[in-house]
């Protein structure tokens, strides 16, 4: 009896049972969806407990007694009080707006952001700010939830074990004081934000601890494009660009649009330039030189799929081409040395012909053409890209170098990992990051950590470096802290707290601070903040402007004099491996930054983790990337299971067959597989830096894979990639698309591929179209659109959309509103990709109205397609009534789970809109809180109509490219019917009938007709 | 008529063929005899009675025993389903409607035979149904039970269910009448409670008869109060037959609508495979073919199980055959003008909805069907076929197989692969569907044994008539009623 109740295997109290099996949840479900096999199975609920079944026996019986149960629900108490002293200009329930700013490693997006009652509740783009110019990207969208992150840290650890703040800074001051003027032994370690605030305190860091070291690392630091920079001779710069301004752009082995950089200014200055040249004029040109398809590579006009070393050599020959004998005399050497060295294997004809194509395009258009080239490839491929564009007469045109923040000496990962193995290091403070995950794996940091004796980890949960650490001090998110960021551009920006923090955390700045020993009144973040930005001057206004602008513009920091010393290219250069050719028996490999979980750093955003990838499709998890030709000719199907091995290192994960990456290369997206950090990364995806060197950051060959046989389930949200049926091989006329040259031939030819012409089409009767008042429309131009996704958690932001997770997304369950259909189009190996964001499309006919029986969704005067949630009764009808299946069904209660398993996201939600039960189906409204609220508005000035562009729903505002116009269709003189009235506009489906009020815009590609 | 036994070996008919007895003939008729072995009107009564009042033989423990179990698998699978929701099926985005559905419609198809027997070939003077006409009325309030359950616990939000009727509310709320669903809840629940009025009504005097026979007290007063007090008087069976008459002129249309309005599910949406207008006959023909089909299966059991092979004879089954053979073909010509449609109207999306059926992802269900439904009938061409014991159970079976993959065929496979091939996706149940599917048979079979346990599972007084001694005086011939109306038709 004694033994029993001691044993936990037999009769652990149930409380504790229950809990752990909550915690575990996620990864049980995970393996549940990998356990799958054919046949039927329950796919998403754990084995049947004793009391569950009780519970559903219960159920049976209340089934059987009683039908209506809501008359017996009971409503919970709550308490309402007001506001003793109100703070100035909050009124309760009406929204405020900050300015704020956030990084992924150097590059920084200026923010604007909702707060409800005192939550943060929506990012935007900061329109003012050059990073943004009214943009977000899908991080930025989601970073709001990293804020609510049921995982963060309450408080500090030490050795794992609770401690309070007071111990920690004991601590703190107990290893510097000492210290103070030596300081050997002691290192810092510092992630890639660009902060003066952080660099001014790194400086005095070094001040006061000469002897200290201190380190970066941040995998997606801008680290080869800095060391290019640095072989013209350019210390501590930075390249951006101002593509409006370009005719012709040529991306090497660049995500500009997405991944790379300041993806957000990039993708609108491009776009700005396409569309200004869609209809008349010229458009511009995009060429795309890349391993695996990213969005600029599907958006580009004319794309080149190489192996990454292959892409070097392209522009080795560009710049034989370009530059002629203008090149310095070291540089032409090495780069006609290495033409005929490489000759052979990379030079294909098809190589050479894109040489010739695109070097001739650049050259005709000179101070308009500039070549951007992507983090993966060496420093000299950034060096020579510079010469190149410097020839080019794009410097200060169309690039532009600005110096980063930066404090003097600050050491690689490569030298920390030596210093550590030498001994040198006593102690090491860890201001965000998480090398123990993502630094490389030779480097072996894990291990080396453990052997000092101090160590201190700031992190916002216990993660993978946190449970090393000695000790883990809770940090902020930037929602909550002062800081300071500067853009590649030299703007400065201001982060503002919107919130004071939810737990007890310091941010980095105020850890590093505490290292310094400064007195507590300069040792807060708005303290140092202020110094940094003010620079000791006491002048309150500007301060004040700034950080209402999110930007201080006096502190703006002016592009670099172009002076450049092309040695250290020279010797890079001659230096520079060889490329290889892969082949099925000696891979290359390429390392990726997730376009969900970025470095790994939003692994435990669930919006992010359930945000389809751009291209693969891909949920919830990673996967190695190959070719359709690669992958059969390995016999391989998606999601099998297979060992790759790199340099002696393995590691097991499935394949995917992405269409139009390299043949023989594994694209290994970063990010995954995370061990540590919270619960909504657990067993999602694998972890690739066990393969990722100081050797192979980017790419490496001589890679091997395996099948081991067995298969893993993979969710994907999208089954069918093409726009041809199966059997019969007619392309449905979904996205259209022509060549501009096409188009100014032919400028109705979205009418040309019509299933049925205008005047076949009949009504029974007059369709109901009012054409006064308020008569909501909207137009997605598909030449904008670049696939990116930020739409779709603009959109699960403001709407207060689920998270469904792994299985259900299996299953055919996810709950986005907005969608992108990606399809490709041509050779199924080196396809086209094309992409449409599909948002319900707001039917005058609608055919999902008529058949619901209790009439839960109906027509408004306004041509909303309008659902009452409380009315819905969950038949499903319209949802398989809808042409577009935009209709989403709660097939769980799966906002209670999700506020169950993450109660803290209640925070988030938006008060303007219902948080939707169980049985429900849901769908776009065409953001009708924000309609409303617009009306409301006008009401209260005296308008009859809201004015133009007054409303922008969720997805239009956070567009990076403004490819969504949302407005009144009645009014002619409005935006989106102005571009609803360009020829190329049609709506999808037109056959149907049923009149939707979202129409497209056809895409235009511009490709060199040399390369066709 | 010495040759005509009185005592009776039910187990000399079932090879029964008629070209072996020549001399025997009704005499009133100048036919077969519909009930073999001439039975006196005593014996008719005792061989229906008797199985309601002597203990049931073991394989009916066997069956109920099963079927209880299966109740209660559907018990606990709803439970299950409304405990955590709809989810706990297979259902998917592009795929809303699943097992759920082809379960409602595969049920109220087989809920077609019944009034179909009893109110179609009563008006068309068809006297061979007397003997199976109750039987195939209570499998068909049974199948319509089941039927209804499926749209119940299908919805997201079974607590409000209500709110499909149209009851007055302070809300003003009302059903949507545009909504086919709407239009469903209506037919179902009409054809429902018009077959169960119908069939108690042709109960009554055979209840009354069970209450005279009844030896205990308990019984007396049970069978008494459903009897409603019949007599057997003149002035009973008058107003009892023309009662009859106008239920079965009542029920002869909602045989027919029911299945067009539960087709116009279907057929009023617009998706490809959906959207046709072929539907209403093809969903009525399918469902007498299905319905006739579960008579069969069931009818080869009963007369087995309780020694009624001389009432539900071959010729029974033989005419029963002919209609499932007729059913079949059009059933088979309907699959055939839905694609001859699909490539004449020139719509590719409809086009490739069918192509897909054949030779998509659930090829498999659609061979299956073709199979079950149009091949496997074809063997009651032959007479041989359709008086043997052994091939018309199968065949039933098959069929019963074949429709409900007809079902499944026009649901599943029209949605998951609509217009934009972005949405397509694979549907399969979980193992709550494949429950609540079985559980539906359990809630069948209970009732089917409770039936068989307690009621006369045929009915007693007509079968009476059409033995050669009743020669039967329907109140509406003119020759045998010279008091009725000069309208009345003579025969």
């Amino acid at each position: 009896m004694t033994n029993e109740t001691t044993t936990p295997s037999s009769n652990t109290p149930e409380q504790w049972r229950s809990l752990a099996d909550y915690d575990r949840t996620p990864l049980e479900r995970a393996q549940l969806a990998n356990q799958r096999t054919e046949g039927p199975t329950d796919l998403e609920i754990g084995p049947l407990e004793r009391r569950k079944f009780l519970s559903i026996l219960g159920a049976t019986g209340a089934v059987a007694g009683t039908l209506s149960l809501e008359g017996c629900i009971r409503k919970p108490v709550e308490k309402i009080l007001p506001y003793t002293t109100r703070p100035e200009d909050l009124i309760p329930g009406k929204p405020r707006f900050f300015r704020t700013a956030m990084n992924i490693g150097p590059a920084v997006l200026g923010l604007h952001v909702e707060s409800q009652d005192g939550r943060p509740t929506k990012v935007e783009g900061n329109a003012d700010h050059p990073m943004s110019l009214g943009g977000a990207h899908s991080w930025a969208q989601a970073s709001v939830l990293d804020l609510y992150d049921q995982d963060r840290s309450r408080t500090p650890t030490f050795k794992g074990a609770t401690a309070t703040w007071a111990e920690a800074k004991a601590a703190i001051a107990a290893a510097f004081a000492p210290q103070r003027g030596k300081g050997a032994g002691l290192g810092l370690l510092i992630d890639a934000r660009p902060s003066p605030t952080l660099h001014r305190l790194v400086g005095e860091f070094k001040k006061s601890y000469p002897e200290a070291r201190v380190f970066r690392w941040d995998p997606t630091d801008g680290r080869n494009g800095r060391d290019g920079l640095a072989l013209a001779g350019v210390r501590n710069g930075r390249a951006w660009y101002d593509l409006e301004k370009a005719d012709v752009v040529v991306a090497l082995d660049s995500d500009f649009m997405l991944t790379d950089g300041d993806s957000v200014r990039n993708a609108r200055l491009f776009v700005n330039r396409r569309r200004a040249g869609a209809e008349q004029g010229a458009m511009n040109r995009l060429y795309a030189v890349e391993t695996t398809f990213s969005v600029t590579g599907a958006f580009a006009d004319n794309r080149l799929r190489v192996p990454s070393s292959h892409t070097g050599e392209l522009l080795r020959g560009l710049a034989a081409k370009l530059l002629g004998t203008k090149a310095p005399p070291g540089v032409r050497a090495a780069i006609e040395n290495r033409q005929s060295r490489g000759a052979g294997i990379v030079y294909t004809d098809k190589f050479r012909k894109w040489i010739d194509a695109v070097a001739a395009d650049l050259q005709a258009a000179p101070g308009k053409s500039v070549i951007v080239v992507g983090e993966r490839q060496p420093a000299w491929v950034h060096g020579l890209a510079l010469l190149v564009n410097d020839a080019l007469g794009a410097l200060g045109k169309v690039a532009f170098v600005t110096p980063e923040p930066s404090a003097p000496g600050i050491g690689t990962v490569e030298e920390l990992g030596k210093a550590l193995a030498a001994g040198q290091l006593q102690s090491l403070v860890m201001l965000g990051g998480n090398p123990a995950y993502d630094a490389p794996a030779d480097l072996d940091l894990a291990n080396a950590l453990k052997r000092l004796p101090l160590t201190i980890h700031t992190s916002r949960s216990v993660d993978e470096t946190s449970s090393l650490a000695t000790w883990h001090l809770p940090s902020s998110h930037f929602l909550e802290a002062w800081g300071d960021l500067q853009a590649s551009d030299g703007t400065v920006s201001i982060q503002q707290p919107l919130i004071a923090p939810l737990f007890d955390t310091l941010s980095e700045l105020e850890v590093l601070a505490l290292t310094l020993g400064l007195p507590a009144e300069q040792a807060t973040g708005h303290a140092l903040v202020q110094a940094t930005i003010l620079g000791g001057a006491a002048d309150q206004n500007a301060w004040r402007r700034a950080v209402h602008d999110g930007q201080a513009a006096f502190r703006k920091v002016k592009p670099a004099e172009n002076t450049f010393d092309w040695g250290g290219l020279e010797k890079a250069m001659a230096a520079a491996p060889d490329p290889t050719v892969p082949s099925s028996g000696a891979l290359d490999v390429a390392f990726i930054v997730d376009a969900s979980s970025c470095d790994g750093r939003f692994a435990n955003n669930a919006w992010l983790q359930e945000l389809p990838d751009p291209m693969s499709k891909l949920t919830w998890d990673n996967a190695a990337y190959l070719s359709p030709s690669t992958a059969d000719g390995l016999g391989l199907k998606d999601g099998a299971l297979v060992t790759l091995t790199l340099g002696g290192r393995k590691l097991e994960l499935p394949i995917w067959r992405l269409p139009g990456t390299a043949d023989n290369v594994a694209v290994l997206p970063l990010g995954y597989g995370r061990r540590q950090g919270g619960h909504i990364l657990e067993g999602a995806g694998f972890d690739t830096y066990t393969l990722r060197t100081t050797a192979s950051l980017w790419s490496a060959s001589g890679a091997s894979l395996a099948d081991t046989g067995r298969t893993y389930a993979l969710a994907s949200t999208q089954e069918h990639g093409t726009m041809i049926e199966p059997f019969t091989g007619k392309t449905r006329p979904i996205v259209r698309e022509a060549t501009v040259e096409a188009y100014r031939q032919t400028p109705e030819f979205v009418e040309k591929v019509e299933m049925l012409k205008e005047d076949h089409m009949f009504h029974l009767w007059d369709p109901p179209n009012p054409t006064d008042g308020h008569q909501w429309g909207m137009s997605i131009d598909l030449n904008s659109c670049t696939g990116c996704n930020a739409c779709t958690i603009a959109c699960q932001s403001e709407n207060n959309i689920a998270v469904v997770g792994k299985e259900r997304v299996l299953n055919g369950r996810e709950m986005h509103w907005i969608r992108l259909d990606r399809y490709f189009t041509g050779d199924q190996n080196d396809p086209q990709a094309v992409v449409q964001p599909l948002p319900c499309q707001q039917c005058e006919m609608a055919p999902c109205e008529n058949v619901c029986p209790v009439g839960a969704t109906a027509h408004s005067p306004e041509g909303l397609n309008d659902m009452a949630y409380n009315r819905c009764i969950g038949t499903r009808y319209c949802a398989n009534n809808c042409p577009y299946k935009v209709r989403r069904f709660n097939f769980f209660n799966y906002q209670k789970e999700n506020l169950t398993t993450s109660p803290l996201w209640k925070m988030q939600k938006n008060p303007d809109v219902t948080v939707r039960f169980r049985g429900v189906v849901e769908k776009c409204t065409y953001c009708v809180q924000r309609i409303n609220e617009a009306k409301i508005e006008a009401k209260r000035d005296g308008h009859s109509l809201v004015s133009d562009g007054k409303i922008k729903t969720a997805c239009e505002q956070t567009c990076p490219t403004g490819a969504i116009v949302f407005g009144n269709v009645a009014d002619p003189a409005s935006a989106v019917s102005k571009q609803k009235a360009i020829p190329r506009d049609y709506a999808l489906l037109r056959e149907l009938n049923v009149r939707p009020r979202t129409t497209y815009l056809a895409k235009l590609r511009n490709p060199n007709p040399a390369l066709v | 008529m010495a040759t005509l036994k009185n005592t009776i070996n039910p187990a000399d008919f079932d090879d029964v063929d008629y070209a072996r007895y020549p001399d025997q003939f009704d005499p009133v008729e100048g036919r077969h005899p519909l009930i073999l072995g001439n039975p006196s009107f005593q014996s008719v009564t005792n061989d229906v009675c008797g199985p309601a009042e002597k203990p049931m033989p073991f394989g009916w423990w066997v069956l109920f025993g099963t079927a209880l179990m299966l109740l209660g698998l559907f018990g606990i699978s709803i439970g299950y389903l409304v405990y955590n929701g709809t989810g706990v099926w297979g259902l998917n985005n592009p795929v809303g409607w699943g097992w759920a559905i082809v379960n409602f419609v595969f049920w109220v198809g087989i809920g077609h035979a019944g009034t179909l027997i009893s109110a179609i070939l009563f008006l068309f003077r068809q006297k061979w149904r007397t003997s199976i006409n109750r039987f195939a009325e209570a499998m068909t309030i049974f199948a319509v039970m089941c039927a209804l359950s499926f749209p119940t616990i299908h919805v997201g939000r079974i607590w409000l269910l209500q709110w499909v009727f149209p009851v007055p509310n302070q809300m003003g709320a009302w059903p949507n009448f545009r909504s086919p669903l709407l239009w469903d809840v209506f037919a179902v629940s009409i054809y429902g409670s018009v077959s169960i009025l119908f069939w108690y009504v042709g109960l009554i005097p055979d209840l009354a008869t069970m209450r005279d026979r009844a030896k205990t007290k308990l019984k007396q007063i049970g069978y008494g109060i459903f009897a409603l007090g019949w007599r057997g008087s003149n002035r009973h069976w008058q107003h009892y037959e023309v009662a009859y008459l106008i239920l079965a002129a009542i029920s002869t249309p909602l045989v027919l609508s029911v299945h067009s309005i539960v087709s116009f599910d279907f057929a009023v949406s617009q998706l490809p495979g959906w959207h046709t207008t072929i539907f209403p006959p093809y969903f009525v023909a399918g469902a007498i073919f299905s319905g006739f089909a579960m008579v069969v299966t069931l009818m080869v059991l009963a007369r087995k199980a309780f020694q009624l092979e001389h009432m539900m004879t071959l010729k029974h089954f033989d005419n029963m055959s002919k209609i499932i053979l007729l059913t079949g073909s059009m059933v088979g010509y309907a699959y055939a003008m839905e694609f001859f449609i699909a490539w004449y109207s020139g719509n590719p999306y409809e086009s490739f909805a069918f192509i897909n059926r054949a030779f998509g992802p659930y090829a498999w269900a659609y061979w299956t069907m073709i199979t079950c439904n149009v091949v496997s009938p074809q063997v009651f061409w032959f007479k041989k076929a359709r008086t043997h014991i052994p091939t018309l159970f199968v065949v039933s079976i098959f069929v019963n197989i074949g429709m409900w993959f007809e079902r499944f065929v026009i649901t599943v496979t029209s949605l998951h692969r609509d217009f934009l091939p972005s949405n397509w996706f694979y549907y399969s149940p979980t193992r709550w569907d494949v429950a609540s599917f079985l559980g539906s048979f359990g809630l069948f079979f209970t009732m089917m044994c409770l039936f068989v346990r307690y009621l006369p599972m045929i009915a007693i007084a007509e079968v009476k008539t059409v033995l050669p001694e009743a020669n039967p005086h329907h109140h509406a011939d003119a020759e045998h009623a010279p008091a009725a109306p000069s309208t009345a038709v003579a025969h």
